[in-house]
């Protein structure tokens, strides 16, 4: 994949990220705005708030892993050679794209067939649960496509930069 | 069942020193064991349980205070806490040290973010007080321990987090329970930062102290923020998650509209920056509830808990030996992950000692602070030498008199629980 591709799609879901976290943020705060004016909360703003809260963070956990910002332990990788640091990523990257197949794509998409098929709604939404877990295998898509990505820019012999672990949140 | 457990401890470590991100290291340790120990329906289980544990009102309030933090770190808050503190304590020999670890307090406290802390304050003040003849290790060493605080003086993530994963702790008294030790381990650091100044005979001559009144007005706002969040919680006018929406609304309403310092369109970079660290912390959180159940489900944490009251019943002692486990684990952890996995497997321990759980939060977080400025994995220590262009051995010398009062810090919260209880308990927050 090219760097374009790369970042073209990262801004599209990082969009979508944004949109997402600004409607969960009115979200709430409606909530507690209609709780002190009506005296009570209006019963599908809390349940939105969870669906919205799951795709925001599987939508920013693909986001971090396409530009490489997950925390990561670097105490061996940084003194390794070259070739063994690539052989270490690569390694990294495929269990990462075995994990988000298996677990994320396979186990999330039967999830989510299981519960449309079971037909359960989110009580107060009127709205499929099955919406909430497909924010499963759709990341697992995306955490997939680009673990394969680096894996194999890693087997072609591009390393990329090291990574840091300063770089992310304490 | 030892075969299933060796297997996950070998494959997280394993996979960890190939530095696969935490959240993944966990997620597939997590699913290779549940294999080896003959789970059904392994894929499909774990995908519920990721989903599951993020099906949450409380962590809602995860996402909201980073994004509060970033809106109020984007604008010139740094400055006017830095004004702030310098019409403070600027005035008397070793000041400018004192401004350091006092900024570093609110700032924390503030943006909830003890790398960001490290960042935006060591930012400016490192080099004013190389300007002013303190020794350039000396203040890096200042700046990434004294940034730790913010973690414990509330609005704190890290807390938010404990509390789910401990469950049945309530946010609001972690909050107010964080806020005698952050200060305790603040006043301790700016001691340590005083005397050596003092005996160093740094920063010499006092520089331009800003009119308090002044800077106290300019601050004020950004303040407020800690006493909204914490007065709404105490006075049970809302819930910790309703707390950080309106911490979300205030700072917007401050960086935008108020100061102005934030143009609208910085907006979707700001809350993109908030999106991605979401992302982070939850799918670490989401995996972490999984590898937990595996081992509730394997009585790890009752296993744990016989083998370490086995080696004695003495309570100060087994503490301690917690506590020793603990900062060896902050050394190479960072502490988001350190407190999910570890959690589960320590807090049982520690109930059946007769401690509570809130004031046990507070002993990990101050003890994973600790961590946060050690080799081989600090970020406060790591950030700071890359913001004051240092190296990590030399800031690490530097650090000893502040590693020590840490851990005299730590020491005083485990054995003294009324630090950590007497306020929660004032506030009827706590029983």
């Amino acid at each position: 994949m090219t760097k374009h591709i790369r970042s073209l799609t990262a801004r599209a879901i990082g969009r979508l990220a944004v949109v997402i976290f600004a409607a969960l943020v009115v979200n709430v705060l409606w909530g507690v705005l209609t709780r002190y004016a009506f005296g009570q909360q209006a019963s599908w703003s809390e349940e939105l708030a969870r669906f919205l809260l799951v795709w925001l963070a599987m939508l920013g956990a693909a986001l971090a892993y396409i530009e490489n910002s997950h925390l990561g332990m670097d105490i061996l990788t940084r003194v390794l050679e070259k070739s063994a640091l690539r052989l270490a990523r690569l390694t990294g990257h495929t269990l990462v794209l075995l994990f988000a197949a298996a677990v994320m794509i396979y186990g999330g998409g039967t999830l989510f067939l299981e519960r449309w098929d079971s037909g359960q709604v989110m009580p107060a939404l009127q709205f499929r649960k099955a919406w909430f877990y497909l924010s499963i295998p759709v990341s697992g898509v995306l955490i997939s496509l680009f673990a394969l990505d680096a894996a194999i820019r890693c087997a072609l012999g591009k390393t990329e930069e090291s990574k840091t672990t300063t770089l992310t949140k304490a | 069942m030892s075969t299933g457990l060796a297997i996950l401890v070998l494959v997280f470590v394993a996979l960890l020193l190939l530095e696969t991100p935490i959240a993944f290291v966990i997620g597939i340790a997590a699913v290779l064991s549940a294999f080896a120990l003959g789970y059904e329906q392994v894929l499909l289980s774990v995908a519920r349980d990721l989903g599951n544990g993020l099906d949450s009102f409380a962590l809602l309030a995860i996402p909201f205070f980073i994004l509060a933090g970033e809106l109020m770190g984007a604008g010139g808050l740094a400055r006017r806490l830095i004004d702030l503190a310098a019409a403070l304590v600027g005035r008397m020999k070793g000041g400018l040290a004192m401004v350091n670890t006092l900024t570093c307090m609110m700032f924390g406290a503030i943006s909830g973010s003890a790398a960001a802390a490290v960042s935006s304050i060591g930012g400016t003040l490192i080099p004013e007080m190389n300007r002013n003849g303190y020794p350039k290790d000396f203040n890096i060493a200042v700046t990434a321990t004294a940034a730790t605080t913010g973690l414990l003086i509330p609005p704190s993530n890290v807390m938010i987090i404990y509390a789910v994963v401990a469950s049945n702790v309530s946010v609001g008294a972690l909050f107010m329970a964080g806020v005698l030790p952050g200060v305790l381990i603040g006043l301790l650091l700016s001691a340590v930062a005083l005397a050596q100044s003092r005996r160093g005979n740094y920063g010499s001559a006092a520089g331009q102290v800003p009119p308090l009144m002044r800077s106290l007005w300019r601050a004020l706002p950004s303040l407020l923020l800690v006493i909204f969040v914490l007065g709404g919680i105490l006075g049970g006018i809302f819930t910790a998650t309703e707390a950080s929406a309106v911490a979300v609304l205030w700072a917007f309403l401050l960086s935008v509209v108020f100061y102005r310092e934030t143009p609208w369109r910085m907006l979707p970079e700001i809350i993109l920056r908030a999106a991605r660290t979401t992302g982070i912390v939850m799918l670490l959180i989401a995996a972490s509830q999984v590898m937990s159940r595996i081992l509730t489900q394997e009585q790890v944490p009752d296993a744990v808990s016989s083998a370490l009251l086995g080696l004695s019943q003495n309570p100060v002692l087994i503490l301690l030996t917690i506590n020793i486990i603990l900062l060896v684990v902050g050394t190479f952890m960072d502490m988001t992950p350190a407190v999910l996995v570890f959690t589960p497997i320590l807090l049982p321990v520690a109930v059946e000692l007769g401690i509570d759980p809130v004031h046990f939060g507070i002993i990990m977080i101050a003890n994973l602070c600790i961590g946060l400025c050690t080799p081989p994995v600090g970020t406060c220590l790591f950030l700071g030498c890359t913001v004051g262009k240092s190296n990590i051995v030399a800031v690490s010398r530097a650090m000893l008199p502040f590693y020590a009062a840490m851990v005299a810090g730590l020491l005083l919260i485990s054995y003294v629980p009324a630090l950590s209880l007497w306020l929660p308990r004032l506030a009827g927050v706590l029983k």
